[in-house]
């Protein structure tokens, strides 16, 4: 290769642009790492349910923004994770990596079975059938009362103990789930910029033509459904031990249209979006839940009303729209 | 024997409901390409609004009227408000747009409405039974629900075949241009499309109240049953919807009489079986 | 061996018979054209070729292995590529990722998820060589979408290039274009002539009869004349049915 040659491969890999995303990550993360030590304790409560639903959020991130694949129903895997590490650690006495892990295999095994029912359907008919599979799921959680405790719901979830630290305290299980998003973030990079991420978007796009051009694209989106479930396992599994309790509601409409909202509020398809959009969401409900109790669903339906009118790419989407116009200024 | 008289009628009645909500939304996804998924919750909001006027004055057309137009008003705002705006090339924002105002709606008849099962015993002289041949006797409200549900489909038939609206619900148009350069108003009639099945939803939530119920979530069940009916039927086809309505509600009833433990899932029921039906699933705008 | 070879394929739509009877072969090289007016059952032929529709009977064959059961996905792998009468790209990425996406699957690289796309420098290279040869090596940054219409067949037909496959379906590839754009696509087909075996579905007869070795007729769902472009320039029957239409229509 000549050094021409391998010049041109280094900008192709926009060894630039990888950086600047790179530091943004890092700073994230710094201020992530630091945050609890300057906040009251409330408060680390708060941003740890941002940084389960950041989790949740990246899973659909990759099938909405990435794949096209809006889904309305992603409460399913969320809350059978949840009920999963449930039942296992508490009914069944299972040892807590276990039972997190079989959790996550049982979210993935439901999206693998539900994936083969939505993957019929395409564009406003996939939205509708994946909010009828979660609606479906919330019935099985609400009248299989011996498993899930039904409309009582499922308490006395314990966390577990992690090598030398205990998680009941709040600071360090904050911790113990950015351990996870960190992981989320890192597979999700790794994913959307490897050929098969490539090929996702590529999907998104243009079906037919990936199909003409010798993918298989039924099994990329398979996948990529699977995919989604297990990120949405992983948030559920993380949130029953952060509640300590489960509820089948859970698995209903309102955690599938939250985590939607926060994907096309922090801009479908980008890095940074799921956690811009996790953050506004969770901080949104903090406030008006201050303001407006019970009222929260209202809100959230006009959040879906506004970007659809206004901001369709998401805030990251508006950002950068705004930073266009003023660099061209 | 008595059990089979049973479903049969059951599943007229529901169908009869069931056609008068799916015409509507068949009529807009035929018309528009836009799947309102505002729609089961015109059928909820009229209803309650229906049962409010009901209360008041004890007048039950005035609450069938109520509860009509109250639906009727709520499209009317949806279509004149938002969905103009948008091209019709924008399936998803569009979907997206109306399942906010369906968490907006449900938020709001939970705060006005609570979480209560209301009953409605429909007009006076509708109560009781009628004693039919072989000892069975069914509700005399039942059978008017059935006997409107026939007149407004054969009407909704005659508009769809006849009327000039009609023949670009049936042709499938989804070119706003094309439905101009044919003369006619587009923005004034898709108005009068949404306006009228957002009314047909309202109708049907205050006439299915002595039958279903008034509850929370019966927006999303009514949604998903007018859907899996409006599939079945084939979109913007009205004949289609009629054969759709009865299939879906007598897969509904029957999974109800003779599965009670599956009640919670017989609606996902129909769905299930259209899916795995449909040599290519749906495949949605251009399929 | 035949690169190409439909042996009596049929297709019916409830009680409409679109294609019914068909027998198309292509050698290995050679330029078939299918022309026939409007309604004649080329684009659906079309369809049945890349598998998009399943035949009602016949078989299909590519470069001597049965491929009628086959989903297009498959039968890409094993050499057919195509081209479409819309443009069909892949808007928001860019024109690299475009030839990225077209050579994945050639590399055995389709289902990687481990590393950056990027990172694997068989693609790459094959990448920057398509890419310069076509002239969009410079831009190679620039999303599809920003692209002219023409620039955008040129790079259409890169993508089914990609995968060096033995037949290749152009489904109206002139469409569109401007006079000067379809000289170029012209020479264009003039080169891979004898590289690929092609096959070209198109309205524009100027273009069919300038660069197809053999042409074959279509007209009302069945094949009316098949042949060399001078023998059926000159046959009664196209003169009749096609070529009237024609030039009516002109």
């Amino acid at each position: 290769m000549s050094t021409s040659t391998r010049v041109a491969a280094k900008n192709r890999m926009g060894i630039g642009s990888l950086a600047t995303g790179t530091y943004a990550m890092l700073g994230v993360l710094v201020l992530f790492v630091i945050l609890p030590h300057f906040i009251p304790g409330y408060y680390v409560g708060v941003l740890t349910r941002v940084i389960i639903f950041a989790i949740f959020a990246i899973g659909l991130n990759l099938l909405m923004g990435y794949t096209g694949l809006p889904s309305l129903g992603q409460g399913a895997y969320f809350g059978t994770g949840a009920f999963g590490v449930g039942v296992m650690t508490v009914t069944y006495n299972v040892p807590h990596p276990i039972g997190m892990v079989g959790a996550v295999v049982i979210a993935g095994l439901m999206a693998a079975v539900y994936g083969l029912v939505a993957l019929r359907a395409r564009g406003a008919y996939f939205l509708l059938i994946t909010m009828a599979l979660t609606l479906s799921t919330w019935a099985i959680a609400f009248t299989w009362r011996s498993l899930t405790g039904g409309e009582d719901g499922f308490p006395g979830v314990t966390r577990p103990g992690f090598l030398p630290w205990s998680l009941t305290s709040e600071v360090n299980y904050y911790y113990f789930t950015l351990f996870f998003l960190v992981a989320a973030v890192v597979a999700f990079v790794l994913i959307v910029r490897s050929p098969f991420g490539l090929a996702l978007q590529g999907i998104r796009e243009n079906e037919q033509r990936m199909r003409s051009l010798g993918y298989n694209t039924w099994l990329y989106m398979y996948i990529a459904f699977i995919m989604a479930g297990v990120f949405g396992g992983v948030a559920g599994v993380l949130n029953a031990y952060s509640v300590g309790a489960i509820s089948p509601e859970w698995t209903n409409i309102l955690p599938s249209a939250e985590v939607l909202l926060m994907v096309i509020l922090g801009g479908p398809g980008t890095i940074i979006g799921p956690l811009v959009g996790a953050g506004a969401i969770i901080g949104a409900s903090e406030i008006l839940n201050i303001h407006f109790p019970e009222r929260w669903i209202m809100f959230l339906g006009g959040g879906y009303i506004v970007f659809m009118l206004f901001a369709r790419d998401g805030m990251v989407g508006l950002v950068r729209r705004l930073l266009r116009r003023w660099s061209k200024r | 024997m008595t059990t089979l008289a049973q479903v049969g009628l059951n599943t007229a009645s529901l169908a009869s409901l069931l056609f008068l909500v799916a015409a509507g939304l068949s009529l807009t996804f035929g018309l528009m390409r836009v799947l309102n998924m505002t729609h089961g919750s015109f059928y909820l909001l009229g209803a309650y609004v229906g049962l409010t006027v009901w209360r008041t004055t004890g007048n039950t057309p005035l609450a069938i009227l109520a509860s009509s137009l109250t639906a009727a008003v709520a499209g009317g705002i949806i279509y004149w408000g938002f969905l103009k705006r948008f091209s019709v090339l924008d399936e998803m924002p569009q979907a997206l747009l109306t399942f906010g105002a369906l968490l907006v709606i449900a938020d709001f008849t939970m705060w006005r409405w609570g979480a209560d099962f209301f009953s409605f015993p429909g007009p006076a002289f509708l109560r009781g039974p009628v004693e039919l041949v072989g000892g069975i006797s069914y509700p005399k409200y039942r059978f008017f629900l059935m006997g409107s549900g026939l007149v407004l489909a054969i009407g909704l038939y005659l508009f769809v075949a006849r009327t000039k609206i009609g023949a670009l619900v049936r042709a499938g148009v989804d070119d706003k241009l094309m439905v101009q350069a044919l003369g006619i108003n587009t923005p004034m009639v898709f108005l009068g499309v949404f306006v009228f099945g957002s009314f047909l939803a309202g109708f049907a939530g205050m006439m299915g109240a002595p039958f279903l119920g008034i509850n929370p979530g019966l927006d999303f069940e009514v949604l998903i049953l007018a859907f899996v009916v409006v599939i079945v039927g084939g979109v913007g086809n009205i004949e289609g919807a009629f054969v759709g309505a009865i299939l879906v509600a007598l897969i509904d009833t029957a999974t109800k009489t003779y599965y009670p433990e599956l009640a919670w899932f017989s609606i996902y029921v129909p769905m299930a079986v259209i899916l795995a039906v449909r040599p290519r699933g749906l495949l949605g705008r251009g399929a | 061996m035949k690169a190409l070879s439909a042996q009596s394929v049929s297709k019916v739509f409830g009680g409409l018979h679109a294609v019914s009877g068909v027998t198309i072969e292509v050698e290995p090289g050679e330029c078939r054209a299918i022309i026939g007016p409007n309604g004649a059952g080329k684009t659906t032929l079309l369809h049945l070729l890349s598998g998009t529709l399943p035949v009602t009977s016949g078989a299909i064959s590519l470069m001597g292995q049965d491929v009628t059961k086959m989903r297009p996905f498959s039968r890409t792998l094993k050499g057919l590529g195509r081209t479409f009468q819309i443009t069909s790209l892949f808007p928001s990425l860019t024109i690299e990722q475009n030839v990225m996406l077209a050579l994945q699957p050639w590399e055995g690289r389709r289902y990687a998820i481990y590393r950056p796309a990027t990172s694997f420098t068989s693609v790459m290279n094959r990448a920057q060589e398509m890419l310069e040869e076509g002239g969009f090596w410079e831009k190679r940054s620039v999303p599809v979408r920003q692209l002219s219409h023409g620039e955008q067949r040129q790079l259409e037909l890169i993508l089914a290039l990609a995968g060096r496959p033995s037949v290749l379906l152009l489904d109206e590839p002139t469409a569109g274009l401007s006079e000067a754009e379809r000289t170029t696509m012209t020479e264009v087909f003039y080169r891979l002539k004898g590289e690929v075996a092609m096959l070209l579905v198109s309205h524009d007869i100027d273009v069919a009869f300038a660069v197809a070795d053999s042409i074959s007729v279509l007209h009302l769902g069945e094949l009316l004349v098949e042949g060399p472009p001078l023998e059926v320039r000159a046959d009664p029957r196209v003169m009749r049915v096609y070529l009237g239409d024609e030039v009516e229509d002109a």
